[in-house]
């Protein structure tokens, strides 16, 4: 066991017994984490806050349940994820694209590689800001389904077995999403990032300022 | 449908079951021969990893733009949550019992008082200033103070206020449902029709 | 028979006026109430499921609608389960807003007020969290509750009218 999952495990123990402390402990160490996901599946920061909220006090009930068999943020990620594949099914979004679940035929000859020197070293280039709000669009636009096989499998890197599970379907269905919610996704950055020249550099600074609250 | 990538004869599936980790040992070694002997597999590799960094990248700086103090009002309304859970197991202690813990710092002088006037009293009852023996009517016992037993109060939240008049409506509108407004005494409610069909959660996508 | 006649010394009845005073003045001071002019409030919204089914009881959590509850408009319901709960600072520059787990989104804006009234904008959407279900301007004393009856609503095994609570109190 890692050692921040033993620090969970003794926070949890600690939660059990009634320490208040050690449960906002663990809310300080996941709730960005959380909201993450969050608002990778649902692209609204409310919602995704309400979810935050909804999976805490969720996880403070069943905390008498827990057994430790898996990493508390494993068990909370599924809490999470469940709460948004609810949310997802509860409202009728609509957005001014729609996009087909399947990857039309037509369209795989229109899909193009995406060129290397248009993003440079994505650590460098996730700091420009056109790209952020490029790569957001585009993961807004995209179904729920595809975007929520991205969230799981990019930022949480859960299995198939694990995305099929959360998803009540098949490992062979969670494949197909994930193969052309890729290409989905290529497609859409392409449209938006082709104009953009070779090394491309922005000002971390102003991005990554937090708002006065 | 099964798409191959160029001439690789590697399908665009079986090159993202790879990327992804879900290939058997066997299979997992027999594609990572084919993706180092061929250029085309490694840029498609490179995209995939480029793409996931992106994706991962942009979500987490959204995650970091969101204020602190944003994250702290959403403890907040945990933790009051948590409360009215652990309220609703434990029952409230009554009215009777909440005054007796407000007294708490002037108990100890206040049973002295009272231990004092009861002493008084004795004393100058048992005392006499009159040189006539009288043939006295014993005098009752006074009560001692006692908390009388009371019903249960009903428990409040400290901040609620009786509302004293009401809601007055200044404007309404109903978004094109029909609707009308009841007020008895100081209780207001607008009824407003949805016409929906009880709706529950469902799990799967 | 002669009764004797003596000034009763009251020291238990002072020392108990005392304590009761003390009592009234930190028990039940009430807080100052500024006459400044409102510039936030908090509010407070619960969504309610009314049933038919039940024994009467109003839930702790929901204790501050229990008068509200025992009015005649609620007689047909007998029993009352909080669905959510959400609470905004409200102020008049800006909406503020929320999503409620049915699905609804609320809003409110503060509109004004005095030493005892807050005049309030709420809207109320629709069950899918587009459009308009209600809105309105109203005003009401510091604490008070106005009421919103939607349509049917089921939770788990219970069925019933889905109802919101809006509770505002002046901020600091």
């Amino acid at each position: 066991m890692r050692p921040q999952e033993a620090d969970d495990h003794a926070l949890v123990a600690a939660c059990k017994a009634g320490d208040r402390d050690a449960f906002q402990v663990l809310y300080q160490r996941y709730h960005r984490r959380v909201f993450a996901v969050a608002h990778g599946f649902l692209r609204n920061s409310e919602d995704a806050l309400d979810v935050v909220q909804e999976a805490f006090i969720k996880v403070h009930r069943a905390l008498p349940g827990f057994e430790g068999q898996s990493s508390f943020y494993t068990w909370l990620y599924r809490i999470v994820a469940n709460l948004c594949i609810d949310h997802l099914r509860r409202s009728s979004r609509k957005r001014g694209v729609t996009f087909d679940d399947r990857f039309r035929q037509d369209t795989s000859e229109a899909v193009a590689e995406l060129q290397a020197s248009s993003l440079g070293d994505p650590s460098r280039a996730v700091k420009n800001k056109e790209i952020v709000t490029a790569v957001a669009t585009s993961l807004t636009e995209l179904s729920d389904k595809h975007r929520a096989v991205l969230v799981m499998r990019e930022l949480e890197g859960l299995s198939y077995t694990d995305m099929a599970k959360a998803m009540n379907c098949s490992k062979g269905t969670i494949m197909s999403r994930l193969f052309h919610a890729r290409k989905n996704m290529q497609r859409l950055l392409k449209m938006r990032l082709d104009h953009l020249p070779a090394d491309v550099d922005g000002n971390v600074d102003s991005m990554t300022e937090e708002p006065a609250s | 449908m099964t798409h191959s990538i160029g001439q690789t004869g590697v399908s665009a599936e079986d090159l993202q079951r790879y990327f992804d980790g879900e290939l058997t040992g066997a299979q997992a070694q027999e594609l990572a021969s084919l993706v180092d002997a061929s250029p085309e597999l490694s840029a498609e590799i490179r995209q995939l990893q480029r793409m996931g960094s992106l994706v991962r990248d942009t979500l987490r700086h959204e995650a970091q733009s969101i204020p602190s103090a944003r994250f702290e009002q959403v403890w907040d309304e945990i933790e009051h949550a948590i409360d009215i859970r652990a309220d609703e197991r434990e029952p409230q202690p009554s009215l009777w019992a909440r005054l007796w813990e407000s007294l708490r710092p002037a108990r100890i002088p206040l049973i002295a008082t009272l231990g004092a006037a009861a002493l008084a009293l004795i004393l100058v009852r048992s005392g006499s200033e009159d040189p006539e023996p009288v043939a006295s009517v014993e005098p009752p016992v006074p009560n001692p103070v006692a908390v009388p037993e009371s019903p249960r109060a009903p428990v409040l939240p400290p901040t609620t206020a009786e509302p004293a008049v009401g809601a007055e409506i200044h404007d309404l509108q109903f978004g094109g449902k029909t609707g009308r407004i009841a007020r008895t005494g100081t209780v207001t409610v607008l009824y407003v029709e949805e016409d929906l069909e009880p709706k529950q959660s469902e799990r799967s996508l | 028979m002669k009764v004797r006649s003596t000034p009763r010394i009251h020291v238990s009845a002072l020392a108990l006026a005392f304590a009761s005073a003390a009592f009234a003045t930190t028990y039940v001071a009430a807080p100052t109430t500024s006459h400044a002019a409102v510039g936030s409030a908090q509010c407070q919204v619960h969504a309610v499921l009314a049933s038919k089914e039940g024994n009467g009881e109003i839930p702790k959590s929901l204790a501050f609608l229990q008068e509200t509850l025992r009015d005649d408009q609620f007689a047909a319901y007998k029993g009352f389960h909080l669905v959510d709960r959400k609470t905004l600072t409200v102020s008049s520059g800006e909406e503020s807003k929320a999503s409620l787990s049915p699905g609804h989104r609320v809003g409110i804006l503060l509109l004004g007020g005095d030493a005892k009234r807050l005049k309030l904008r709420l809207n109320l959407s629709e069950r899918d969290g587009t459009g308009q279900l209600v809105g309105t301007d109203y005003s009401i004393e510091d604490h008070g509750v106005l009421l919103i009856q939607a349509g049917p609503f089921k939770s788990g095994e219970i069925q019933g009218k889905l109802f919101f609570a809006f509770q505002c109190a002046r901020g600091g």
